[in-house]
C-alpha cells in the first residue's frame, strides 16, 4: 500500500489530538501561557500613550505681581496648564531641598521649582525662568513631564505673542499685518498615519508570531519526551511503522494544535485590543504554520540532545530569551545598537515577525513577503534534516 | 529437520570499546519456548533489541522468519510481538483507544479489529475496564493489557522481555498460562526472565549469555545433569556467570569514564 506512510502519519496525528482531548489540564495549560502573554503585554502597553498617577512636587517661592490691587500669580497659570488634560497631581513644598528629598525616595516623579521674580519679570517684559528637576532613570516618564512643561510654556509664550502682535498691528499703518499665527510657529506640519493604528498593532502581531515560535519549537520536544519516558516510543517503533511517518504524525497533530491556539489568541486581541487583521487569511495563516514549522527541526534537535525534558526545557530557554528580545517582537528593529542589530538579522523570528506584522497590519500581498516566508521554510527544512538523522541516531543508541 | 525461526549468526553490538553482545549464534526452531538468561547488564536487552529491529547491529547477521533484521525490518516488524520490561501504553487514553491506535499501525482493518481487541479484552478479562484511561490501571491489568496489544497483529514469534516482573502470583501464574497457551497455538517465544523457575518451567530450551557472550544453549534438562543429579537451574546460571555481584549497570558501562 503506497498511502501507508501517510496513513500511519494520520493514526499517530490522530492520537496525540486524542491525548490532549483527553488531558484537560494539558488542554487548559495550552491556552494559560498565551493568554497570560497577551494580556500582560496588551495591559502594559495599552493602545493611548499615557501615564497614570504622575505626582509633580512643586516649590512656589512666586511672590506675584500686583496689578490694580489685586496679586496676580502666573505660576498657578502655568501649573494648570501643565495639567490640562492630564491625571498630573502636584504637591506643594516649603523648601526645594524637602522636594529633592521627595524625589529621592520616589514619593514624587519630579519637580517645578518657581523663583520669586516668576511672575514680576515676565510682566515687565523680560524672560523668566522656572527650574525643573527630573528623574533620568525613567526615561518615559522623564519625557511625558518635560513635554508637559514645554508645552506649558509654548502655550504661555504664544498667549503673550498674540497680544504684543495685536499692539503692533495697531501701530503699522500702510504696511501688511502680520498674522501672530506666523510668528508662534512659520511652518505648520500636517502628520498623519498611514493607518489607524496603535502600540498594540505593533506588537500584537509580534506576540503572536513569538507564540507560534514556541509552539514549533517545544511541539516535538515535549511531545517526544514523553514519549521516551513513558517508554510508548518503543512500542510504536516496534509496529511497522516508518519513523518519517512517526515524526509526520507528531508535527501535523502539533501543526493543528498552535493553529487552534492562534485562533483563540487572535479572537481574543480583536475582543479585547480591537486588533485589526487587515491581511489576507490564508497569507496570515501560512505564515503562522511557516512559523511553527520553521522551529520543529530545533526543538527535536533540543529534545534529541536531551536526556529528560527538565533538561531540555532550559535549552529550549536558551533559545526563546534571545528570540524573544531581538526580534523585533516587542520595539522595532532600528532601535537595537549595531551588533545586536546583526545578530537580529540571522534570527529566523525576525523575519517571520516581520511578514507576519505587514499583512496583518498594512494588508502585504505575497508578492513583497515571500523572501520572509522562503527564510522561515528553509530554516525549518534545513534544522529537520540536521535533527531528524541525529534524533534516529540517539534513539537507536537508547536503551 | 525442525523448521528455524529465529536465525542468528555472529551479531554483535560494540558501543565505543565496550562489546555489549560478542559475536553471537543460536538459532530458535519453530514452535519454541526460548529462554533467554543472564546476569544485569548480560547483552540480554542490547540482542532482544536487535532482534525486534530497534537497533542495528555492529557485525553479524540475524533473520526472523526469514527476513533479515536490518534490509527486511519492516517485514519482521508485522510478524512479531513484543513485549518490553516496561509496560508501553498512553496513560491519558483508554484502554480501547491503545489498542485501536497500535492496531491501526499494523493496518488492521477497521471492523476486524474491534473484533480482535473484544475477543483479546475477554481473554485477559479487561473488557469492563476498555473505557479507563490506561493511566489507572494496576501493574498487572496493564501487563495483561500489553499482551492484548501484542497478540492483535496474530505474530508468529514473540519477544517477551522479564514478562512477570513486579507481579502478584496470581497474575504471574495467568500470565504464565496464557505464555503456554500463546505457545500451544504454534507461536515461537523468545523470553528473558531472571526468575530462574519461571525459565525451567516454561523453557524448551535456554541459552545463559554473560558479558556478551554465549556460555551456554541447551534444555533446561542437560544443563543441570551435566552438574549432577540434585542441581537447579539457578545452580547452572551460578555455574556459568560466577557469584561476584554485578553493580555495573548497561548504561554506566556506556558512558565515557572521567578520571581514569
Amino acid at each position: 500500500m503506497v498511502l501507508k506512510p501517510l496513513n500511519d502519519a494520520f493514526i499517530v496525528a490522530k492520537r496525540d489530538l486524542i491525548e490532549l482531548y483527553r488531558t484537560p489540564l494539558r488542554l487548559v495549560m495550552m491556552f494559560i501561557f498565551p493568554v497570560l502573554i497577551i494580556m500582560l503585554f496588551g495591559f502594559m502597553f495599552p493602545s493611548t500613550s499615557s501615564f497614570n498617577g504622575v505626582h509633580i512636587g512643586v516649590v512656589n517661592n512666586d511672590s506675584g505681581f500686583n496689578l490694580n490691587g489685586q496679586t496676580v500669580y502666573l505660576s498657578n497659570s502655568f501649573l494648570s496648564i501643565v495639567k490640562y488634560n492630564s491625571t498630573i497631581t502636584f504637591s506643594n513644598y516649603s523648601s526645594f531641598s524637602k522636594a529633592e528629598s521627595a524625589l529621592r525616595s520616589g514619593v514624587i516623579d519630579s519637580i517645578i521649582y518657581f523663583p520669586s521674580n516668576f511672575t514680576s519679570l515676565s510682566v515687565s517684559g523680560k524672560p523668566t525662568n522656572l527650574k525643573l528637576v527630573t528623574n533620568p532613570t525613567s526615561p518615559t516618564l522623564e519625557e511625558y513631564i518635560d513635554t508637559k512643561v514645554s508645552t506649558a510654556s509654548t502655550v504661555l509664550s504664544a498667549e503673550i505673542i498674540n497680544g504684543t502682535v495685536s499692539k503692533l498691528n495697531s501701530e503699522l499703518v500702510g504696511l501688511p499685518k502680520i498674522n501672530p499665527e506666523f510668528v508662534i510657529s512659520p511652518v505648520v506640519i500636517s502628520a498623519e498615519p498611514i493607518i489607524s493604528g496603535n502600540y498594540f498593532d505593533f506588537i500584537g502581531p509580534g506576540l503572536i508570531m513569538l507564540l507560534s515560535m514556541m509552539a514549533g519549537l517545544t511541539a516535538l520536544g515535549s511531545a517526544l519526551s514523553r514519549e521516551k519516558e513513558d517508554g510508548t516510543i518503543t512500542a510504536v517503533m516496534l509496529s511497522p511503522i516508518r519513523t518519517g511517518s512517526f515524526l509526520t504524525g507528531k508535527m501535523l497533530s502539533q501543526l493543528i494544535r498552535s493553529l487552534i491556539q492562534s485562533a483563540v489568541v487572535v479572537l481574543l486581541v480583536i475582543l479585547l485590543f480591537h486588533m485589526s487583521f487587515n491581511g489576507n487569511i490564508l497569507l496570515m495563516a501560512a505564515i503562522l504554520i511557516l512559523g511553527i514549522f520553521g522551529f520543529l527541526g530545533l526543538g527535536l534537535l533540543v529534545t534529541a540532545l536531551t536526556k529528560d525534558q527538565e533538561t531540555s526545557q532550559l535549552l529550549l530557554n536558551l533559545v526563546f530569551f534571545p528570540m524573544l528580545f531581538l526580534s523585533g517582537v516587542l520595539y522595532p528593529l532600528q532601535e537595537l545598537p549595531g551588533v545586536i542589530a546583526d545578530i537580529a538579522k540571522v534570527l529566523p523570528l525576525t523575519y517571520g515577525v516581520q511578514a507576519f506584522r505587514q499583512v496583518v497590519v498594512f494588508n502585504a500581498p505575497l508578492s513583497s513577503v515571500w523572501p520572509s516566508m522562503l527564510i522561515l521554510f528553509l530554516f525549518g527544512a534545513v534544522s529537520l534534516v540536521i535533527a531528524v538523522p541525529i534524533f534516529l541516531m540517539k534513539k537507536g543508541s537508547g536503551n | 529437520m525442525d523448521e528455524i525461526t529465529v536465525d542468528v549468526k555472529n551479531l554483535s553490538k560494540q558501543y565505543g570499546n565496550f562489546k555489549a553482545v560478542d559475536s553471537i549464534s543460536f538459532a530458535v526452531k519453530k514452535g519454541e519456548i526460548f529462554g533467554l538468561l543472564g546476569p544485569n547488564g548480560a547483552g540480554k536487552t542490547t540482542l532482544i533489541s536487535m532482534l525486534t529491529t530497534l537497533i542495528k547491529p555492529t557485525s553479524g547477521h540475524a533473520s526472523v522468519l526469514g527476513k533479515d533484521i536490518i534490509k527486511g525490518a519492516l517485514e519482521v516488524r508485522k510478524s512479531i510481538g513484543v513485549i518490553t520490561e516496561k509496560v508501553t501504553m498512553y496513560p491519558p487514553l483508554t484502554a480501547e483507544e491503545n489498542l485501536m491506535f497500535f492496531g491501526r499501525l499494523y493496518g488492521i482493518e477497521k471492523n476486524e479489529l474491534q473484533k480482535r481487541i473484544d475477543e483479546g479484552l475477554e481473554e485477559f478479562q479487561l473488557s469492563q475496564f476498555k473505557n479507563r484511561p490506561v493511566g489507572t490501571f494496576s501493574l498487572g491489568m496493564k501487563r495483561r493489557l500489553d499482551l492484548v496489544r501484542v497478540l492483535l497483529n496474530e505474530p508468529k514469534v514473540f519477544f517477551l522481555d522479564e514478562p512477570t516482573v513486579g507481579l502478584d502470583p496470581i497474575t504471574v501464574s495467568f500470565i504464565k498460562k496464557k505464555i503456554r497457551d500463546i505457545n500451544e497455538r504454534g507461536s515461537t517465544i523468545i523470553l528473558t526472565t531472571h526468575i530462574m523457575q519461571d525459565a525451567d518451567e516454561l523453557s524448551d530450551r535456554v541459552a545463559l549469555i554473560d558479558h556478551g557472550h554465549l556460555m551456554a544453549c541447551d534444555t533446561p534438562k542437560n544443563l543441570k545433569k551435566k552438574l549432577g543429579k540434585n542441581a537447579t537451574l539457578e545452580n547452572v546460571f551460578i555455574h556459568y556467570a560466577g557469584e561476584e555481584l554485578r553493580d555495573k549497570t548497561e548504561k554506566m558501562s556506556l558512558a565515557p569514564r572521567r578520571g581514569m
